[in-house]
């Protein structure tokens, strides 16, 4: 494994995850704006790739790419009535854009005057089959409770959307 | 050893087996649902009593389990019998309500919201404790707009929801930066180290990491910045439902903390100590001085747990097991007052705001339930012959002792500003005994006797813990 991760993949990579997350915001087009979301999720899986982390890429592609990304086309589907619907107002909001502005200089600042981390990268990246074991071994309990978790927001979910018995 | 491990942790296997149970009997078989309520309330006995046999075993069952992601120790017992015990109470109050329509949901989100503050607190690294504050608030989540036509009660859970996720977002944030800086998430040992060992990059992003941990788990505590949810939501949502997030929650986050930041981390990181000793003393000033003016009993209690939020924080500034024990007993006292007055709450009527004239003249109509609601208020006020006294006390020595007087001092004025809005019911209770020709309070009807078994419960544990509380205080003097 490289110590360092090319540069140009790299920065090819950034510039469609922060171009794709402003095109989202400033897409007259929900449904653009959707799609636009969606590129800039499958480009932080190709980031999670430049690290060798094969599974996070997939997990990424699966779940938001995948599964987010329908989703929120298909709430948008259910919820226009008419085609015009989806052009939406451009509304600027100059305090939420002062409290983005404020978090970012606040980060910048804070990540940036560290001097960079000294890396422990690992010497071969850790494969699928490697992951797999740790997570049924030692991770054995936070797997099972992540998969109680689960099951609850699909019943609450359900009930939530469900009809009123009192009624 | 696998033997130990699950009699280790019965009472946990017990309250899933319950819920996967209730879960299927309700969808297969409709005409179980009244009898949930029983179901819930015999799993949560059986738990709490094989949570006393667990603790009667220590030595052979006490330890690190399931490669060390969670412990079980006198800390983990204290919540086992805590939160079953106030889950036990919170089942008795729903009894009648939640009794047919929604009770299979009711109970069984509302059993496993308990497995995860269990979860919290035996947590031994953050991957734990974030799935179990998940574990909890899903939960909750749902069921405080369980009344779904009431427009009131859905814009507090829409609340709740948005901004709750909001704040576990961020507390990821903060959890995927400490990883980062080192390399662990486990807290078997303390989480963060001796920051002379540490590198100044390290050291910097460990702090950036902490503020977003404290706000994220700030946000769940409801301590003064990240508190602005906790009115509209308790003022909105189901009663019941409210009386438990105000308390048990609240109680195995603060126990969860205490277990991350360990005994001497306030020593090693003064700005992180500075941080957390602006929001406690904010807390207790600005829930105290703002509950004055509030005119909505709920309201009110929301901002009472704003200023008992920063109280308990004392202890974790403070550091070391005196604080430790300090903490466990103000929690008890917490817990049992505010379950207690959110129950009195409910048993007034569910379906309007109450406002503190509805108490007027409550002593003559209802003596027994005005009696019940002082002292759970002179208990959270701290007044001297109740448990609260000896909880505030034990806080404020504990910080006096870590060289904090000033914080002690803080505490110290806030609850005499605190007696004011608790005093302002009591005196509308009792105050036509005094002078006649006072205007009537809302009529109640009648109280479900569940509903009272719990009351008179909570009256119990709030004067058995003052009575326990008087050999500790007269050890310190």
């Amino acid at each position: 494994m490289p110590s360092a991760i090319p540069a140009l993949p790299f920065y090819l990579l950034v510039t469609a995850i922060i171009g794709g997350a402003l095109m989202t915001i400033f897409s007259r087009n929900v449904v653009h704006a959707a799609f636009w979301l969606l590129e800039a999720m499958v480009a932080v899986s190709g980031l999670f790739l430049l690290l060798s982390a094969e599974f996070l890429a997939l997990v990424q592609l699966l779940v938001y790419a995948g599964a987010v990304a329908v989703l929120t086309l298909f709430v948008i589907m259910l919820t226009l009535r008419r085609r015009e619907d989806a052009i939406r107002p451009l509304d600027t909001s100059v305090a939420a854009a002062g409290l983005a502005a404020v978090f970012g200089i606040v980060t910048a600042i804070a990540v940036g005057g560290f001097s960079p981390l000294p890396a422990r990268m690992p010497a071969a990246a850790p494969g699928i089959a490697q992951f797999g074991g740790e997570l049924f071994t030692r991770w054995a309990l936070p797997f099972e409770v992540a998969s109680v978790v689960l099951l609850i927001a699909l019943v609450g979910a359900v009930w939530w959307s469900g009809e009123d018995e009192d009624q | 050893m696998y033997l130990n491990a699950w009699l280790a942790w019965s009472p946990e296997i017990v309250l899933t087996l319950a819920w996967a149970g209730m879960l299927v009997c309700g969808a297969l078989w409709p005409r179980t649902h009244p009898y949930m309520r029983h179901a819930t309330l015999a799993a949560l006995l059986i738990a709490l009593g094989l949570a006393g046999l667990v603790a009667a075993n220590a030595h052979s069952l006490y330890g690190l389990y399931f490669s060390e992601a969670a412990k079980l120790d006198s800390v983990t017992t204290f919540g086992r019998l805590l939160f079953g015990s106030a889950g036990v109470l919170v089942v008795l109050a729903s009894w009648d309500v939640h009794g047919e329509e929604n009770a299979v949901e009711f109970f069984g989100l509302f059993v496993l919201s308990l497995l995860g503050e269990v979860v919290i607190v035996s947590g031994q690294n953050l991957l734990m404790l974030f799935l179990g504050i998940e574990l909890l608030a899903l939960p909750t989540y749902a069921l405080i707009a369980i009344h779904k036509t009431r427009a009131r009660a859905i814009a507090a859970g829409l609340k709740y929801f948005l901004l709750g996720m909001f704040a576990s977002v961020v507390m990821l944030y903060g959890m995927a930066l400490l990883y980062g800086s080192l390399g662990t998430i486990s807290y078997v040992h303390a989480l963060f180290p001796d920051p002379s060992h540490l590198s100044a990059a390290r050291l910097g992003v460990l702090q950036f990491a902490f503020f977003f941990l404290i706000l994220g788990l700030g946000f769940k505590v409801t301590a003064f910045p990240f508190h602005f949810w906790s009115p509209d939501v308790y003022a909105g949502g189901s009663t019941q439902v409210v009386a438990y997030i105000s308390t048990v929650p609240k109680v195995a986050i603060m126990l969860a903390i205490f277990r991350i930041l360990g005994p001497a981390f306030s020593t090693g990181y003064p700005i992180a100590k500075w941080f957390l000793i602006a929001i406690a003393v904010l807390s207790m000033v600005y829930g105290n001085i703002v509950a004055l003016m509030q005119d909505d009993v709920r309201r009110m209690l929301a901002y009472s747990g704003v200023a008992n939020t920063g109280y308990m924080l004392i202890a974790i500034i403070a550091g070391g097991a005196d604080s430790q024990a300090a903490l466990l007993f103000f929690l008890v006292v917490y817990t049992f007052g505010n379950l207690g007055a959110f129950f009195v709450v409910l048993g007034m009527g569910e379906d309007r705001h109450i406002t503190i004239g509805d108490f007027d003249g409550l002593a003559r109509r209802y003596p027994v339930l005005a009696l019940a609601m002082g002292c759970f208020l002179f208990s959270l006020a701290g007044t001297p012959p109740l448990a609260g006294f000896f909880g505030k006390f034990a806080l404020f020595k504990s910080a006096v002792a870590h060289g904090l007087p000033l914080l002690a001092l803080v505490g110290l004025v806030t609850t005499v500003i605190s007696v004011g809005y608790y005093l302002k019911i009591a005196s509308n209770m009792y105050g036509d005994l005094v002078q006649r020709d006072l205007p009537e309070g809302r009529a109640i009807e009648r109280i479900p006797v569940p509903l009272r078994i719990a009351l008179v419960l909570a009256v119990t544990a709030t004067l058995v813990t003052g009575v326990l509380g008087i050999p500790l205080f007269l050890g310190a003097l």
